[in-house]
C-alpha cells in the first residue's frame, strides 16, 4: 500500500514541474515582458537605458533557466506574480474571489452527483427499459448541449417567462445579506451547473455497475442465494463505486469550463468571470495563476481518487 | 487499472480499447468458424456496418450530418441572401416571408448566417478532430511500441497536458495568437491530442503481444513496417470512434469562444458569435430568433454527432448481440 502510494507521488513529482514549466513558458509567449508593462508611457519614452535598467531589476535579462528556478522560488513564497492592468498582486485579486467559485462549483457537483448517481443505478437495473433509454438520451443531450445555451435556456424559462428565480448576480442589491437571497441567486447557475455535469455521471456510473454485475463474485453471491436488492446493495454497488472516485477528479478541468461559461452567463462574481476580464483587459498574470492553480488542483485530487482506490479495491495496490 | 483522465466529456476510453480488444478477438475466432455454416462469409468490417445500421439513432443522426455538410458545402446556392448584407431599414425584424428566420441587429438575414456559420463549426470540428487524432495516434504508437523510457516520457507529457483546463488555455493563446479559424484549429487539435494518444498506446500495447506480430517480426519486417501494416489496422476502429467524439468537442469548444467574444471575429458569422449577440435581457426576452436558432443547430449537430459516436462503438464491439 505504501510503495505503490510513494509509486504514485514519484510519477506526480515530474508531471507537477512540467505542469509549472509549461506555465512558464506561456508566461514567456506573452506580447510584453513586466519591466515593459510597469512602466508609463512616459517613462518609456526615449529612455531605453531606463527600460534596461528595470529589466535588470526585475532579473529579466538572466538566461532562461536561471529565471525560471527564481520564479520556482517567488512561487513557494506565495507570490503569483503583479497584475498588469489593476497594478496589484494576483493573489490579492483572487482571494474575494475563491468563495463565490467554491460556492457554486460545490453546489454543483454535489447536485449532479445526488441526482446523477441514482439514476445511473437505477438506469443499470433496469437495462434496455424506456426509463433506461430515456436516461441515455438524457444525459446525451447534458453532454451535447452547449453549457452557454442551457444557460440561456434556463433564464429564458425560470427568469423571463416564470419570473421566479433572478437572472443573474450573487446578492440583491440594497438588501440585506440573507442566506436566503444567496440561495436564490444559486439556484439556476448551480443548476445549470449540474445539468452540464449529470450527464457523465449517469453514464459512467450505469457502466460501472453493469461491469461488476458482470463478474464472478456477484454471480456467486446469486447463487447462493442472496435476494437481488442485496447482491445490488452489499455486493455490486459498492464496487461500482470505485471508478467513480476516478471520475470527479477527471472531471475537474470540465467542471472549471463548465463554471468560467456559467459565471460569465449569470455574472456571478467568481474566478471563472475573473478569467474572462483577464483575457478582455490582457492581464495574463491573472489567467496564468488560475490555470496553474487548476493544474496542480487535478493532479491533486488525481492523486488523492488513486489513494482512495487502492484504499477501497486491494487489487490495485500491487 | 486503466486510467481514462482528461477525456472530453463522454468519451469512456477503457470501454473503447476493451471493446476494440475484443472486436479483435473475435475476428480471429470468426476464422476458425467452418465457413460453409455461414453464408455469407462476414468480414469484420461488414458486420461493424450491418450493426451500425440497426442502431436507429445514429443511422438518422447520419443522414441528418450528412445533410448539414451538403447545405454548408452549397451555402451559396442554399443561402437565400448574402449573410454579411448589412441593411439598416429592417432591424431585429421578427421571421417573415422575405426573412424566414427574421433578422439581426444589423439587418442581415439569420438564415443565411445559420447556414454560413456552419462552415465555420464543421471545418473547426473536421479539421481539429484529425489534427488531434494524427499527432495522438503517432505519439501512441510511438509510445506503445517502443515502451521503455520514450513511453514514459510520452505518458508524462500526457499527463502535463491532461491537467490544464483546456477552455481556459485554449481562451489564452487563441487571444495572444489572435483568433481566426486557423490558430483555432491548431490550438484546439493542441489541447486535444492526449486522448487519442493514450487510446492507441493501450491498443498497440495489447496488439504487440500478438503472435501475427510475432510472425512477421520472424519473416524479417521492419518496425516501421510492423507498425504500419499490423499495428495501425488494429488501431483503427477504436480511433475511428474517438476522432468522431472529439470532432464534437471541437465543435462545443469554437462555439464557447466565439460566444465569449473571443473567437471567429465578425463579421463571419458562426453559430457560437450568433449568440454572443444575444446576451442582453430584451434579446433573450423578446427577440427568441437570434438566438434559439444557431443554439438549436449546435446541439442538434453535436448531438447527432455524439449519437453517430455511440453507434459506431456498439458496431464495433463483438459483445453485442448480432
Amino acid at each position: 500500500m505504501l510503495a505503490y502510494l510513494i509509486r504514485r507521488v514519484l510519477i506526480a513529482i515530474p508531471v507537477l514541474l512540467g505542469i509549472l514549466a509549461m506555465t512558464f513558458i506561456l508566461v514567456h509567449m506573452l506580447p510584453g515582458d513586466p519591466a515593459t508593462v510597469m512602466l508609463t508611457p512616459e517613462e518609456l519614452q526615449g529612455n531605453p537605458e531606463f527600460l534596461e535598467m528595470r529589466r535588470a531589476e526585475l532579473g529579466l535579462d538572466r538566461p532562461l533557466p536561471v529565471q525560471y528556478v527564481a520564479w520556482l522560488g517567488e512561487l513557494l513564497d506565495g507570490n503569483l506574480g503583479q497584475s498588469f492592468h489593476r497594478k496589484v498582486p494576483v493573489t490579492e485579486m483572487l482571494g474575494p474571489r475563491v468563495m463565490p467559485t467554491v460556492i457554486l462549483s460545490g453546489s454543483g457537483v454535489l447536485m449532479a452527483l445526488l441526482f446523477g448517481v441514482p439514476i445511473g443505478i437505477a438506469a443499470a437495473l433496469r437495462q434496455n427499459t424506456k426509463f433506461d433509454y430515456a436516461s441515455g438520451v438524457g444525459s446525451m443531450l447534458s453532454i451535447s448541449v452547449p453549457t452557454f445555451f442551457q444557460g440561456l435556456m434556463a433564464i429564458y424559462v425560470f427568469s423571463i417567462w416564470l419570473g421566479w428565480l433572478p437572472s443573474g448576480g450573487m446578492r440583491t442589491l440594497g438588501s440585506p445579506e440573507t442566506t436566503f437571497d444567496l440561495v436564490k441567486h444559486l439556484i439556476l447557475p448551480a443548476g445549470v451547473l449540474s445539468a452540464v455535469l449529470m450527464g457523465p455521471y449517469v453514464r459512467y456510473t450505469r457502466q460501472s455497475l453493469l461491469d461488476v454485475l458482470r463478474l464472478d463474485h456477484v454471480t456467486t453471491a446469486r447463487a447462493k442465494g442472496v435476494p437481488h436488492m442485496g447482491v445490488v446493495v452489499k455486493h455490486a454497488f459498492r464496487n461500482s463505486l470505485i471508478p467513480l472516485t476516478t471520475v470527479l477528479a477527471v472531471q475537474i478541468p470540465a467542471l472549471l469550463a463548465g463554471t468560467v461559461i456559467i459565471e460569465f452567463v449569470f455574472t456571478w462574481p467568481g474566478m471563472g468571470r475573473l478569467v474572462i476580464e483577464g483575457i478582455n483587459t490582457r492581464d495574463y498574470p491573472v489567467i496564468l495563476a488560475v490555470v496553474m492553480i487548476t493544474a496542480v488542483l487535478v493532479l491533486f485530487f488525481n492523486f488523492v481518487a488513486d489513494a482512495t482506490a487502492a484504499i477501497l479495491d486491494p487489487r490495485i495496490r500491487i | 487499472m486503466i486510467r481514462d483522465n482528461g477525456a472530453p466529456k463522454g468519451i469512456d476510453a477503457e470501454a473503447i480499447v476493451e471493446a476494440a480488444i475484443a472486436s479483435g478477438e473475435a475476428a480471429i475466432e470468426d476464422l476458425d468458424i467452418d465457413d460453409s455454416t455461414m453464408s455469407p462469409p462476414r468480414s469484420p468490417f461488414k458486420i461493424a456496418v450491418r450493426r451500425f445500421m440497426k442502431h436507429r439513432l445514429a443511422l438518422i443522426s447520419l443522414i441528418f450530418v450528412i445533410f448539414i455538410v451538403v447545405v454548408a458545402l452549397l451555402a451559396p446556392l442554399v443561402a437565400p441572401a448574402d449573410p454579411n448584407a448589412v441593411d439598416l431599414s429592417s432591424i431585429r425584424k421578427p421571421p417573415s416571408g422575405a426573412h424566414w428566420l427574421g433578422t439581426d441587429s444589423a439587418g442581415r438575414d439569420v438564415l443565411s448566417r445559420i447556414i454560413y456559420g456552419a462552415r465555420v463549426s464543421l471545418t473547426v470540428g473536421i479539421a481539429a478532430a484529425l489534427s488531434a487524432a494524427g499527432l495522438g495516434t503517432f505519439l501512441g504508437l510511438v509510445a506503445g511500441f517502443t515502451k521503455g523510457w520514450v513511453d514514459m516520457v510520452i505518458m508524462r507529457v500526457v499527463d502535463i497536458f491532461l491537467s490544464f483546463p483546456s477552455l481556459i488555455v485554449i481562451l489564452l493563446l487563441v487571444a495572444i495568437l489572435g483568433p481566426s479559424v486557423i490558430t483555432i484549429v491548431l490550438v484546439i487539435a493542441f489541447f486535444e491530442w492526449p486522448t487519442s494518444c493514450r487510446i492507441v498506446r493501450q491498443m498497440t500495447l495489447a496488439l504487440r503481444e500478438h503472435d501475427y506480430v510475432l510472425a512477421a517480426r520472424a519473416g524479417g519486417s521492419s518496425n516501421f513496417r510492423i507498425m504500419r501494416r499490423h499495428i495501425l489496422a488494429g488501431v483503427v476502429s477504436p480511433l475511428t470512434v474517438v476522432t468522431t467524439l472529439l470532432s464534437a468537442s471541437a465543435i462545443l469548444l469554437e462555439a464557447a469562444l466565439s460566444f465569449l467574444g473571443l473567437g471567429v471575429r465578425q463579421p463571419q458569422a458562426s453559430w457560437g458569435g450568433m449568440l454572443n449577440e444575444a446576451q442582453s435581457i430584451t434579446v433573450l426576452e423578446g427577440m427568441p430568433w437570434l438566438w434559439l436558432p444557431p443554439g438549436i443547430a449546435i446541439a442538434a449537430t453535436v448531438l447527432a454527432i455524439n449519437f453517430i459516436g455511440d453507434g459506431l462503438r456498439d458496431a464495433f464491439d463483438p459483445r453485442q448481440t448480432r
